[in-house]
């Protein structure tokens, strides 16, 4: 499924506005894995809560296959993430995703069942816990295990592993890849870690500071597995770091 | 660890009552003050003891008085709360209504209840009822209406329809608002019949107390103080002790 945007502009009003996202163009391929970089409040979250319908664009239009966002979500197209975990205290990680499977879609694809998405992110000997009994880690498995139910085939990532401790994200974002070519949805991520970036995507999306456009588009070609020492990944990583400290706006930040 | 800090606990809760009420004892034994200004205590229980059967009567008439306003009370707040959180058009005039009804002292309408209603337990079952009501609607409404925002977006990323993310969002969110509304209807309810009986009863500890004030028999009225103030305890610790079962993904409250 093909995420396509047109001319999508977004400002919040509250007070004062803001211009979060301005002209935004973007055709992303099915089953393409996308990294989203930039700055803080350049409007990265902005554009995944568009187009998972969360918020309605101020101007402009988004295309998921052949629907609107709201149509997508209505079909069960669109799976969303982000840095909380979001899970229901009273409820056990097994109750957790049952939850979730009442709102799973029917489509034509076979869905996961509860119990092979809790073996697939490893909670299997954790399905009677409550959340609050889970470390951080744990957490973002379980909610890697819910994305898993839905069966969509779009995963929106919003900084899904931010908030853990270095070790704990590298391992998760490889379970990420790893979901990503047994099950091949086409991902949206967003990170503040240029070295992942490199690492697992297709195509890095580099966003300008506010209010947000795309001032860089770059495929990664680089072969699996990519290592740090490749002189290609050293040359990407310079790359995207001379764009983000100098964007074509010529405001430097610190993004980096 | 747990175990021997709520063993401190009681131990340091009871010292201070055991010092209070020895002190009283004393008190009025050295001061000589006569039983119809302050009678010591050990008088006090020797009244409720000569009693048993007057008091047990009163003190279950009122309890029944004071339970079956607070349940019914508990259900209408739940009950508008719900109705508010699906409804939401309605919030501003039902809350206008609400707050003038809370507003006018239930001392004014509990003599005129009495006038109308004569003196059964009806209208201590009423006042006890509105005392109860306003707490629960204002507590449990802010709980299903300030649901975590991550966990909001969740279930609209789910095409959760109003109904669903209140009844798997919103309702139990409200849980343990509805406890610390409970907390503090639940000891005022005793309050409520008791204040409803005073305007006029055929029975219950108010019309003790109401009796005795009036004979200047201050044994028999501080023996309903006691039971009232007992009663009140022990309601107050059954609240707090099903808080913690039902509310158990919180953590315990840390003082320290
Ligand atoms: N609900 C809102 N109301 C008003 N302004 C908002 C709202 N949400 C975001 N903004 C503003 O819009 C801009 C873009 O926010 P957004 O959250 O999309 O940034 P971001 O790129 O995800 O940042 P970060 O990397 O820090 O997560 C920011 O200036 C932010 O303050
Ligand atoms: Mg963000």
């Amino acid at each position: 499924m093909q995420i396509s945007i047109q001319s999508l502009s977004h400002q919040y009003f509250n007070g004062k506005t803001t211009h979060a996202l301005e002209d935004i163009h973007l055709d992303i391929s099915q089953k393409q894995f996308v990294a989203l970089i930039g700055p803080s409040g350049c409007g990265k979250s902005t554009l995944i809560r568009l187009i998972a319908n969360l918020i309605a664009p101020s101007q402009g239009e988004i295309r998921i296959g052949e629907f609107h966002p709201k149509q997508a979500i209505e079909n069960g197209q669109v799976a969303w993430m982000a840095q909380s975990p979001a899970l229901l205290p009273w409820l056990t990680v097994e109750g957790n995703l049952r939850l979730a499977e009442r709102f799973q879609k029917v489509k034509n694809q076979q869905p996961l069942s509860v119990e092979q998405v809790l073996k697939r992110v490893g909670l299997e000997g954790a399905a009677d816990q409550h959340p609050y009994t889970l470390s951080g880690g744990m957490q973002q498995r379980l909610a890697l295990a819910r994305l898993l139910l839905q069966d969509a085939p779009i995963w929106l990532m919003d900084e899904p592993f931010a908030a853990l401790d270095e070790l704990t994200r590298e391992r998760l974002t490889e379970e990420l890849f790893s979901l990503w070519k047994d099950f091949s949805p086409t991902v949206l991520w967003i990170t503040h870690n240029i070295h992942e970036a490199i690492k697992l995507s297709d195509r890095i999306l580099v966003f300008s500071e506010q209010p947000g456009r795309i001032v860089a588009d770059i495929p990664t070609a680089i072969p699996h597995p990519r290592l740090e020492n490749n002189p290609d990944f050293q040359e990407l990583l310079f790359r995207l770091r001379s764009i983000l400290h100098h964007d074509p706006n010529g405001n430097f930040n610190h993004a980096a | 660890m747990q175990h021997k800090q709520s063993r401190k606990t009681i131990f340091i809760t009871l010292s201070i009552v055991v010092v209070f009420f020895l002190g009283w004892e004393l008190g009025v034994f050295l001061t000589g003050t006569p039983v119809y200004l302050l009678p010591a205590p050990s008088r006090v229980i020797q009244t409720l003891l000569s009693h048993p059967d007057t008091f047990a009567q009163a003190t279950f008439l009122t309890l029944g008085e004071a339970l079956t306003g607070l349940l019914i009370g508990v259900l209408a707040g739940l009950l508008l709360a719900s109705v508010l959180t699906l409804l939401p058009g309605f919030e501003d005039g039902v809350m206008t209504l609400a707050i003038l009804i809370k507003s006018t002292p239930m001392v004014a309408i509990a003599p005129l209840l009495t006038l109308w209603l004569g003196f059964g337990v009806l209208p201590k079952i009423i006042i006890t009822a509105l005392m109860s009501f306003f707490p629960v609607l204002i507590n449990v409404l802010s709980g299903m209406q300030r649901v975590d925002p991550a966990l909001h977006d969740l279930f609209k990323s789910w095409n959760a329809s109003r109904w669903e993310i209140f009844r798997y969002l919103r309702a139990p969110s409200a849980i343990p608002y509805l406890f610390t509304a409970l907390k503090i209807t639940g000891p005022l309810s005793l309050i409520g019949a008791v204040v409803a009986e005073w305007t006029g009863a055929s029975g219950g500890l108010g019309r003790t107390m109401w009796m005795a004030y009036t004979n200047l028999n201050l044994p028999f009225l501080f023996a309903a103080i006691f039971i009232l103030a007992a009663a009140g305890m022990i309601i107050y610790r059954i609240i707090t002790w099903s808080e913690a079962k039902a509310v158990f993904w919180q953590p315990a409250q840390t003082n320290s």
